[in-house]
C-alpha cells in the first residue's frame, strides 16, 4: 500500500481523478449555455433589426421598430423605474411585518390570535391580487376611504405577499431547534428576549434567500399597480406613451427590457447574497 | 453545612407516566456528583428539574437557600424559577451554541442580556473562561467552523460566564466522537477541582469513578444508590448498579 510514498508528487487518488473529471465538465457545460445564451440574444437582435436576410435564394424581412419613437420616450418610460422601485421596496417591507407576524400567529397557542393569522393568509390567498388592488382603489372610496393609486398598490401588494411570505417565516421560525430555546432559558432569558435575540435572528436568516426571492417576483407583480392609472412607474408610462402614438410594440418592448435588466441585477444580487450566507458569514 | 442543591419529595409525570418517584437529595458545595443509570431510568429528567426545563409536578427544589415548589404557576413562581437558573449553569448533550454568534457573543451573551452586565466587563470575563476551557484563540470564530470537543468546551465557558453556585452537565460527552471526549472530560475535571459544584448526568464511568464525591445510579425512576466511587465500583449493592458496572468492564476490556 505504501509503494508510492517514497516519491515525491504521489500520483492522484482516484478521488481526485473524479473530481477534476467532473469539475472539467461542469465549466465546459457553463461555458456552452454561456455562449448558447449569446447566440439566443444575437438571434433576438436580427429578429428586431428591420434589416432584410438573405439566405439563399430567399429573403426575409424582420421587425422593423420606430426608432425615433424609441429615442423620443425612453427618457419618459425610464423614469418610471423610481417609482417602481419605490413600490417593490414599500410593499415588501409591509409584506415583512404582515408575514412574521402571521407566522409568530401561527405558533400562537392562543385559538383567537391563531385564528386570524389563518383567517388573513385564507382570505387574501383566496382572492386575485388585481381584484385586491382595484378593492383599495376603487372599492374603498365608497366607504369614505380614499387612497392614491401608489397607496393602494402597496397595501395590496403588501397584503398579499405578506400572506404567501408567512409560510417562509414560519418555516424559519421551526427550523430554531428546541436546544437554542433551552440554551436561552437556562441562561436564564426571558421568553421575549429568547425570541429576540435568540429565535428570530436565526429564523430570519434562514428566509432572506426566499424573501429575495419574493421580492423579485414582486417588481414585475407592481405592474399591475399601474391598472389604477395613479401610479407612473414602467408599465403606466409604456401603455400611456404606447397607446397614445400607437407604438404598443416599441413601448412595451422598452418596459420588458427594463424589467428584464433589473429582473437580472437583482438575481445576480441575490446569488452573491445566498453564496455569503451559506458560507456562515454575517 | 447547608447543602447548596435540596430536592425533596420530587415526582415527575409526563401525562401517566411516573417518570420520577418521591426523590429527596442533598448537594453539599463543591461537591462533584455523578448521576449514572439506563437510559429512560429519569437521570436526565431530574437534571432538568433542577433549572426547571422540566417543571417538577410535586416536590419542591431549592437552590442556594431559593426554594421552588414544582406544579406552581404565576409570576411569583417565573420569578423564583428564574432565579434558580441565574444560579446554575447547565451544559447540553447537544451543545446548543447560538450559530449566529462568535464564540465570544456565545459566552458573553448571558452576562450582558440577562444580567445587564457592562459590555466591556462582560468580555473580560468572557475572555477569562475561554482561556480556562483553552479556546480564548477561537474566540472570533462562528460555532460551525469548531470540532465537537472545541464547541462543547465553549459552551461550558459559556455556562462558567453567568457565575454559576452549581453546575448541570446533561451527558456532554455522549454526542462526540470518541477521540474528542477526553478534551472535554478535561476541562470538566479542572472546573471541578477549581471547587464548582457539579451535578454530572454521564455514561462515563471512568470519569464518575476518578472525579466523582458521589455517584447517584438511578433506576425506574428512583435513587437506587448513592455512594463513595470507590465503593459504589467495587461493592455494588443493587443489581440494576451491577449490571451496568458489569457492562461498563466488559467495555473497557
Amino acid at each position: 500500500m505504501n509503494m508510492f510514498s517514497t516519491r515525491q508528487n504521489p500520483p492522484k487518488t482516484q478521488a481526485e481523478l473524479i473530481y477534476e473529471a467532473q469539475t472539467r465538465r461542469e465549466r465546459q457545460f457553463r461555458t456552452n449555455v454561456a455562449i448558447s445564451w449569446l447566440v439566443l440574444i444575437f438571434i433576438l437582435i436580427i429578429l428586431f433589426s428591420g434589416q432584410g436576410i438573405t439566405i439563399g435564394t430567399k429573403t426575409f424581412s424582420t421587425i422593423q421598430l420606430n426608432t425615433e419613437f424609441i429615442k423620443k420616450n425612453l427618457p419618459f418610460i425610464a423614469g418610471g423605474l423610481g417609482e417602481t422601485i419605490k413600490i417593490s421596496l414599500m410593499s415588501i417591507m409591509l409584506a415583512i411585518i404582515l408575514a412574521l407576524l402571521a407566522a409568530l400567529g401561527r405558533l400562537s397557542t392562543f385559538p383567537p390570535i391563531y385564528a386570524l393569522s389563518t383567517f388573513y393568509v385564507s382570505l387574501i390567498r383566496g382572492t386575485p391580487l388585481y381584484l385586491q388592488i382595484f378593492f383599495f382603489f376603487l372599492a374603498l372610496p365608497q366607504l369614505g376611504v380614499v387612497l392614491s393609486g401608489l397607496l393602494s398598490g402597496v397595501l395590496a401588494l403588501g397584503l398579499n405577499y405578506g400572506a404567501y411570505m408567512s409560510e417562509i417565516f414560519r418555516a424559519g421560525l421551526s427550523s430554531v431547534g428546541k436546544g437554542q430555546r433551552e440554551a436561552a432559558m437556562a441562561l436564564g432569558m426571558t421568553p421575549g428576549q429568547t425570541m429576540r435575540r435568540i429565535v428570530l435572528p436565526q429564523a430570519l436568516r434562514f428566509a432572506i434567500p426566499p424573501t429575495g426571492n419574493e421580492f423579485i417576483a414582486m417588481t414585475k407583480d407592481s405592474a399591475l399597480v399601474s391598472a389604477t392609472g395613479f401610479a407612473h412607474e414602467l408599465m403606466w408610462r409604456a401603455t400611456r406613451v404606447g397607446r397614445a402614438e400607437s407604438n404598443n410594440l416599441e413601448a412595451l418592448i422598452m418596459a420588458a427590457m427594463f424589467y428584464w435588466i433589473m429582473t437580472m441585477i437583482l438575481s445576480y444580487l441575490q446569488g452573491i447574497l445566498e453564496t455569503r450566507l451559506a458560507k456562515g458569514e454575517r | 453545612m447547608v447543602p447548596i442543591v435540596k430536592i425533596s419529595n420530587l415526582d415527575k409525570y409526563f401525562g401517566r407516566l411516573h417518570v420520577l418517584k418521591n426523590i429527596s437529595l442533598d448537594v453539599e458545595q463543591r461537591q462533584v456528583v455523578c448521576l449514572i443509570g439506563r437510559s429512560g431510568s429519569g437521570k436526565s429528567t431530574l437534571l432538568r428539574c433542577i433549572n426547571f426545563l422540566e417543571e417538577p409536578s410535586h416536590g419542591s427544589i431549592e437552590v442556594d437557600g431559593i426554594k421552588v415548589d414544582g406544579g406552581e404557576k404565576g409570576a411569583h413562581h417565573r420569578q423564583l424559577v428564574h432565579d434558580v437558573r441565574l444560579k446554575t449553569g447547565m451544559v447540553f448533550q447537544e451543545f446548543n451554541l447560538f450559530p449566529h454568534m462568535s464564540v465570544l457573543e456565545n459566552v458573553i451573551e448571558g452576562p450582558v442580556i440577562v444580567k445587564g452586565m457592562d459590555r466591556k466587563k462582560a468580555i473580560e470575563l468572557g475572555e477569562e473562561n475561554l482561556d480556562r476551557v483553552g479556546l480564548l484563540f477561537k474566540k472570533d470564530e462562528y460555532p460551525n467552523r469548531l470540532s465537537g470537543g472545541q464547541k462543547q468546551r465553549v459552551a461550558i465557558a459559556r455556562a462558567l460566564s453567568m457565575e454559576p453556585r452549581v453546575m448541570l452537565f446533561d451527558e456532554p460527552t455522549s454526542a462526540l466522537d470518541p477521540e474528542l471526549i477526553g478534551e472535554v472530560l478535561n476541562v470538566m475535571k479542572k472546573v471541578a477541582t477549581e471547587g464548582m459544584t457539579m451535578i454530572v448526568v454521564t455514561h462515563e464511568m471512568g470519569f464518575a469513578r476518578e472525579v466523582a464525591d458521589r455517584v447517584l445510579v438511578m433506576g425506574d425512576g428512583e435513587l437506587i444508590e448513592d455512594a463513595k466511587p470507590a465503593d459504589l465500583f467495587s461493592n455494588p449493592k443493587d443489581p440494576r448498579t451491577k449490571a451496568l458496572i458489569d457492562r461498563y468492564r466488559t467495555g473497557e476490556q
